[in-house]
């Protein structure tokens, strides 16, 4: 089940994601990223890549991972489907990701772009918790 | 009275002021008549960028919203700014992700009833020769790295020396379709990758490629200076700086969001992200927003011309006979560094103008020629249903915003509200009916950009025409539309 939810905004797509933690939250807005961009919902890739990221704030760090996936996308054509393993760490004063991604080739007569997001916005971007649940809004500029 | 507990006080009809409280630097000003004050400015947090904005440091006189503001990021779209160069801020949140992206309007000689049966060929010519929609390339060959540089350096004048257009085209652009001062080298490698493939795309979105009509002349003397006639065939395009321009902007605030933390600057949203205008982070990003800017024209150059072919070929015309041309062509978004007059005293400021247009008076020197006793035109593209419109900016706008005015209609649904009000509708057909010919990559970019789904354009427009700060001159009606 889809974890993330649409926000009322006029011009571009806001949402609402959670997680039950701050793993589960990135690998969440990966699935509302994947959701949001690609029409078909049934994915079966195999390939495998890697992603490793650093930066100062976990705001930042949820930003550029998205980032990255979305630019494999609009500039690679390869299509992130799934999230297989993440870890994020706090190594001195910085955040450091390091995930396996699924994915494959995008084959346009395969599958539909619904959406062009153009970029990941910090607008809004705060990640919360609460009893263990966490969560944060994401604004993606279309 | 107060919005959403905001203090605004009414200047004139269309003229709104917050004064300035906390930490805001200068007052907020608005354009808007009292309707649109109440039933959509309000809707969204707008106004509260509008107050935002004003904290800005170096920020001259007011921080300014056109008619059309809605919620953007960091800065409201429809929103101006100036900052004192020495003192002041660059801020990417004052000129968006698609940096440079902007209208161009061309005329011919045509009368729209002699080619009325035409422009469905006409429509479906231009969407087999004009790239559209996500990703969209090929629409010349793909460049290598050495001439995309080249195309940062130069705009639009490399289309034109390549044979996409002529000189005329450039003097009818503004800046010459070249800004100067951009040093490719600010980009990142991954700008650099986008903008490959990407030269003379229309890409998605609200971007589009038009055919109108001259509907209405509001000023017979200064349409004749612009050769626009009624019922005339004219040609109107909107698109930007597609991938290149919004990776820019990405890059940009990753590097100024760290330089925030050594200026020691304090704002109220982080999105308002900023360098000084003389440092080296915000000289490296006018430099890069430069880039992308030149990026911008020369793609609305060679869209231009491949229209120009499309009409040649399809309707069996010579050149002289299409008599097609440029009547100008504008950016809204974008940072320019320009001399104005504040408290009496010439000042050279960073002008940010986020979905607002250049509106300078008769007489400016920045302005080509044959424009100089009328004003620079400015266009005003609205939905693809209803019309679009051309006006010439005035003295009032140089003294009041900065020489700017508005830039479009704005939405009033989303995307998501747009697609669901429009399920079970045959839009093409109602389109078609209503005399408008549309061909787009699917159903849903049609849905998304129905007429219904954007503000009253006319509304928009008379506000800054009886503010005097822009002047109307003629109206035009899509007849047929591209989209992404």
């Amino acid at each position: 089940m889809l974890r993330y939810r649409l926000l009322q905004h006029t011009a571009d797509i806001a949402i609402e994601v959670w997680g039950n933690s701050i793993d589960d939250l990135f690998k969440s807005s990966v699935e509302a990223w994947l959701d949001l961009s690609i029409e078909q919902k049934i994915f079966c890739a195999n390939e495998k890549k890697q992603i490793k990221l650093s930066t100062t704030t976990l705001e930042e760090l949820l930003k550029e991972f998205l980032s990255e996936i979305n630019y494999m996308l609009h500039v690679k054509k390869w299509l992130t489907t799934s999230v297989d393993k993440i870890s994020i760490t706090e190594i001195e004063n910085s955040f450091v990701l390091s995930a396996t991604i699924v994915g494959e080739p995008i084959d346009f007569n395969k599958y539909q772009i619904q959406e062009e997001i153009k970029a990941v916005t910090f607008h809004q971007l705060k990640i919360e918790e609460k009893d263990n649940f966490f969560s944060t809004k994401i604004v993606f500029d279309i | 009275m107060k919005i959403g507990g905001i203090e605004i006080n009414k200047i004139h009809d269309n003229l709104w002021e917050i004064p300035a409280f906390g930490g805001m630097k200068v007052p907020g000003r608005i354009y808007a008549s009292q309707k649109m004050l109440e039933t959509q400015i309000s809707n969204d947090e707008a106004l509260k960028q509008v107050v935002n904005v004003a904290h800005l440091p170096g920020i001259q006189k007011y921080s300014l919203a056109m008619p059309d503001i809605h919620w953007g990021y960091g800065f409201p779209i429809g929103g101006v700014a100036a900052t004192d160069i020495d003192e002041g801020v660059i801020s990417p949140g004052g000129v968006g992700y698609d940096i440079n992206c902007g209208v161009r309007v061309a005329v011919t000689n045509l009368e729209y009833k002699s080619v009325q049966d035409k422009i469905k060929k006409l429509i479906d010519s231009l969407f087999n020769n004009v790239p559209t929609g996500v990703g969209s390339s090929g629409a010349i060959r793909k460049l290598s790295i050495k001439e995309l540089q080249d195309v940062l350096l130069k705009g639009a004048e490399w289309a034109v020396e390549n044979d996409f257009g002529t000189n005329d085209d450039l003097l009818h652009t503004e800046e010459n379709g070249r800004l100067k001062s951009a040093d490719p080298s600010t980009l990142s490698k991954r700008a650099i990758e986008r903008g490959l493939d990407q030269a003379g795309t229309l890409g998605s979105g609200n971007h589009f490629l038009e055919i109108d009509v001259v509907e209405e002349v509001f000023d017979a003397e200064k349409a004749e200076v612009m050769e626009i006639f009624p019922g005339q065939v004219v040609i109107q395009i909107h698109s930007g700086s597609r991938g290149l321009g919004y990776q820019v902007c990405d890059d940009f605030l990753k590097i100024l969001v760290q330089a925030e933390k050594k200026y020691g600057f304090k704002l109220p949203d982080r999105q308002l992200t900023c360098a000084p205008v003389k440092s080296q982070e915000g000289e490296n990003y006018l430099s890069a927003m430069r880039c992308a800017g030149n990026f911008a024209w020369n793609n609305r150059q060679i869209i231009m011309h491949l229209t120009k072919k499309c009409l040649l070929q399809t309707l069996k015309m010579s050149e002289s006979e299409l008599g097609f041309h440029l009547i100008y062509d504008v950016c809204h978004n974008i940072a320019k560094i320009e001399d104005h007059v504040i408290d009496g005293k010439k000042k050279t400021v960073c002008v940010h103008r986020k979905g607002a247009t250049r509106a300078f008076q008769p007489g400016n020197s920045q302005i080509p020629p044959k424009y100089k006793s009328i004003g620079q035109p400015v266009l005003i593209p609205g939905d693809m249903g209803r019309y679009s419109f051309i006006a010439v900016g005035t003295q009032r706008a140089m003294e009041e915003t900065f020489g700017s005015t508005c830039h479009g209609a704005g939405r009033v649904h989303s995307r998501h509200e747009a697609i669901r009000l429009s399920k079970g509708k045959n839009l093409r057909e109602e389109l078609d009916k209503s005399g408008v010919i549309v061909q787009a990559k699917g159903f849903k970019t049609i849905a998304e950009e129905m007429p219904f789904a954007y503000k009253d354009v006319s509304e928009v427009v008379d506000v800054m025409h009886k503010a005097g700060i822009s002047k109307k001159v003629a109206k035009f009606r899509p007849v047929g539309v591209i989209k992404g």
